[in-house]
C-alpha cells in the first residue's frame, strides 16, 4: 500500500540489495536468537519443505529474527533427504509427513498447529534474511489481516504469464485492481489470527480462493513490501513450471473468480452504463 | 423492398427508417457493374495491393486520409452477400466519409443505428441513398445498436462498424473477405498495439483473460467489444442477435459453440478513438461496463464448464498430491 505504484519498476534494484544486505550489516549476526520455540508466541512461521536440505536451516535462522517471541514449524512432507533432521536440530517444530502433502496443503498443516496471534508464511527452498520478513509481521500487527508480498510478477511483456494474468484480473473483479497482482499465492506473507478463523485452515490449501474470501469478507488486505522471489527460486520454478502444476493453479484462480461472481452478481458489481437492454427484443 | 420492412424500437414510436430511392439505387448499381466487368486486370492489382492490410497489421496504412483519390478503385467481391451495420452517435463528421468507404465494399445492405444524437448526424446519413437508418432518440448504448442491427439485417455477412472512425474499404474488406472464406467470427487484431502488460488498463486485461480462459490464447486481446468485426450469418443464428449487447459474452458463447473464431486485421482503433469524457481515464465509465461485461462472459464459461464436469472438485486433492509428488521428483 505504501509504496504504491512504484513496485514493479522498483524490483530489480531491490533484489540486487536483498542479497546484500547481510554482507553490509555483519553486526545483526552478533545477537543470534536462541535457537528454540517460544512457549508463548507471539509470531508463528510456517515454512514447507520437501527436499530441502540445503536450504532448510539458513530458512529457519531468518526465520528466527522476526520477533522475540517466535516460533518456526516446518512441514516436512515427501522428503528423503535430512530435512526435517536439520529442522529439528535447528529448535523447529516438526511436522513430517511420509507422503507429499500436495501443492500447498503444507500451509493448512502449519495454520492449525500455529500458536501465534500472527502468522508468517514462507517456504523451504527460500532464504530469506529476517529483515526482509519483518514488514509482513509489522504489518498484521500493525491492524492488517492479510500482508501480502508486494509482487506482481513479470509484467514487462505485453502477453504475462497465465498465472500472472489470472491473479491480477481476480484483483480487478474484487474491485481492488491497485493491488495489481499481489495475491496470497505468493510467499512470504503474513496473516492474523482473525483471519485465519474467519478464512479457516483448510482454505489456505487454495490461495487464491483464500485471497477472493478474505477480500469478500471485509478483511484488511494490503501489499506492504517486496521480496523479488521469481528471482530468487527461478532455477526451481522454471521447471515445476509444468502443465499440471499451472493448470490447478489456474483452476483455483477460476473457482475464485467463480466464488466473486456468485457473491458480487453476475457483473462482479460493475454498472451497466447507458446501455437499454430493453431495447432489443 | 427494404421500405417495406418494420422496425419497432421499445414501445416508443419514434423509431422511424429511410429507405434507398429505388431510381437512384439501379442507376449507382449499374455505374458499379461497370467498375468491376472493365477493370479485371484493375482488380487483380487492387488484391495485391490490399493483401499488407489484410496479412499484417496495416497500421502505416491508416495515418493516410483513406478516400483520398481512391474511389475508382474496385475491391474483390465477396461471395456471400454483405450487410453492414453501422451504430453512432453524434458522428456527423466522420459517418458521411465513413459511408463512402462502406459503399465501395458493394454491400447489399448498410444498416445506421443512430442512437442518441443532437446534431445532424440522421441528415447526413440520409445523403447515403443505401443507408436504412434506425433512430433512436435517446441514448441506448453502441451495443444496444448492433444488436438491433444484427436483428434487421439479412446478409450473408455482417460487419460491425462504430460511426465515430472512418476506415478504408480496404482494411475492412479484410474482415469480409475473412468470414467470406468459412469464419464465423472475424476480429480486429490489436495486439501489436498493447503496452507491456504492466501498464495495461483493465479492459485489456479481461480481453486477454476471458480469451485464455477459453482455451484461445492466441486471440490475445482480440475481442468482440472492438470494430471492426465480422459474423456469419450462421455465427449470429448460433449466438442470438440478442446477445450481441454484451460483447464479451457473445464471443465466449462463439468460441464454447465451436464456431470458427480468427482475427483477421489490424486496423488502428486506439489512435482513432474520439475521446470523450466516458472512455478517458482509470475506472472510466467505458472501462466499467466492459470489465463488467467481462464478468458476465465469465460466468457463462464457468457455468458451461461447471456442466461439462470440466471443475468437480472430487479429484481435487488427488490431483494436487500427484503434482507434488511429481514435483519432488525433479
Amino acid at each position: 500500500m505504501k509504496r504504491k505504484g512504484a513496485s514493479a519498476r522498483r524490483t530489480g534494484r531491490r533484489a540486487t540489495r536483498t542479497t546484500r544486505r547481510p554482507v553490509a550489516r555483519p553486526v545483526r549476526r552478533a545477537a543470534l536468537p536462541p535457537a528454540v520455540n517460544h512457549p508463548q508466541p507471539e509470531v508463528s512461521v510456517i515454512i514447507p519443505a520437501m527436499n530441502e536440505a540445503a536450504t532448510i536451516a539458513a530458512v529457519i535462522a531468518g526465520a528466527r529474527g522476526v520477533h522475540p517471541r517466535c516460533e518456526v514449524i516446518v512441514i516436512v512432507n515427501g522428503s528423503a533427504d535430512q530435512t526435517a533432521d536439520i529442522a529439528r536440530s535447528c529448535g523447529a517444530n516438526v511436522i513430517v509427513y511420509e507422503q507429499p502433502l500436495g501443492h500447498d496443503v503444507g500451509r493448512s498443516v502449519g495454520a492449525e498447529a500455529a500458536k501465534g496471534a500472527v502468522l508468517l508464511f514462507t517456504d523451504g527452498d527460500l532464504v530469506i534474511p529476517a529483515s526482509q520478513l519483518r514488514p509482513f509481521v509489522n504489518a498484521v500487527s500493525g491492524g492488517a489481516d492479510l500482508a501480502l508480498n508486494d509482487y506482481s510478477g513479470p509484467v514487462r511483456s505485453r502477453f504475462p504469464h497465465p498465472v500472472v494474468l489470472s491473479k491480477h484480473v481476480l484483483n480487478l473483479l474484487l474491485g481492488r485492481s491497485e493491488l495489481k497482482g499481489c495475491s496470497l499465492t505468493a510467499v512470504p506473507h503474513a496473516i492474523s489470527r482473525r483471519a485465519l478463523d474467519v478464512l479457516g485452515s483448510g482454505l489456505l490449501s487454495r490461495p487464491p480462493l483464500a485471497h477472493a474470501q478474505a477480500v469478500l469478507e471485509g478483511l484488511v488486505v494490503t501489499a506492504v513490501h517486496n521480496v523479488p522471489v521469481g528471482r530468487m527460486n527461478a532455477v526451481r520454478r522454471k521447471h515445476s513450471g509444468s502443465d499440471l502444476l499451472q493448470e490447478a493453479i489456474l483452476r483455483d484462480h477460476l473457482d475464485a473468480v467463480a466464488m466473486v461472481l456468485e457473491r458480487k452478481g453476475g457483473r462482479a458489481g460493475f454498472g451497466d452504463g447507458i446501455r437499454r437492454r430493453e431495447m432489443v427484443r | 423492398m427494404m421500405g417495406a420492412r418494420e422496425v419497432s424500437v421499445s414501445g416508443r414510436s419514434s423509431a422511424g427508417r429511410t429507405a434507398p430511392g429505388s431510381s437512384g439505387s439501379t442507376g449507382r448499381s449499374a455505374r458499379r457493374s461497370a467498375v468491376v466487368r472493365g477493370g479485371a486486370a484493375k482488380r487483380r492489382s487492387a488484391k495485391r495491393r490490399n493483401k499488407p492490410a489484410a496479412a499484417g497489421p496495416g497500421l502505416s496504412r491508416s495515418k493516410r486520409k483513406p478516400a483520398s483519390g481512391r474511389r475508382g478503385l474496385s475491391l474483390p467481391a465477396s461471395q456471400g452477400s454483405l450487410s453492414v451495420i453501422i451504430s453512432a452517435r453524434n458522428e456527423e463528421q466522420t459517418l458521411p466519409k465513413l459511408l463512402e468507404q462502406v459503399e465501395r465494399l458493394k454491400p447489399q445492405e448498410i444498416i445506421v443505428v443512430l442512437n442518441g444524437c443532437n446534431d445532424r448526424s440522421f441528415q447526413r446519413t440520409r445523403l447515403c441513398a443505401q443507408a436504412s437508418i434506425v433512430y433512436i432518440p435517446e441514448s441506448a448504448g453502441h451495443d444496444v445498436g448492433r444488436s438491433l442491427g444484427a436483428k434487421l439485417s439479412r446478409g450473408d455477412i455482417l460487419l460491425f462498424l462504430d460511426g465515430d472512425m472512418v476506415i478504408s474499404a480496404g482494411q475492412l474488406s479484410s474482415f469480409v473477405a475473412a468470414v467470406d472464406r468459412g469464419v464465423d467470427v472475424a476480429l480486429n487484431d490489436l495486439d501489436p498495439l498493447l503496452p507491456p502488460f504492466g501498464l495495461s488498463d483493465a479492459v485489456t486485461r479481461c480481453k486477454l483473460y476471458l480469451n485464455q480462459v477459453l482455451g484461445r490464447p492466441d486471440l490475445g486481446a482480440s475481442s468482440m467489444t472492438a470494430v471492426p468485426h465480422a459474423l456469419s450469418r450462421r455465427a449470429l443464428e448460433r449466438i442470438g442477435y440478442r446477445e450481441l449487447m454484451v460483447p464479451p459474452r457473445a464471443l465466449a458463447l462463439s468460441i464454447l459453440g465451436r464456431l470458427r473464431v480468427e482475427k483477421a486485421g489490424g486496423v488502428n482503433v486506439i489512435k482513432q478513438n474520439r475521446l470523450r469524457q466516458g472512455n478517458t481515464g482509470a475506472g472510466n465509465a467505458m472501462e466499467q461496463l466492459i470489465a463488467g461485461d467481462h464478468a458476465e462472459a465469465l460466468v457463462c464459461v464457468i457455468a458451461h464448464q461447471q456442466s461439462s464436469g470440466q471443475l468437480s472438485a472430487d479429484n481435487l486433492l488427488e490431483h494436487r498430491r500427484q503434482i507434488a509428488a511429481w514435483r519432488n521428483a525433479l
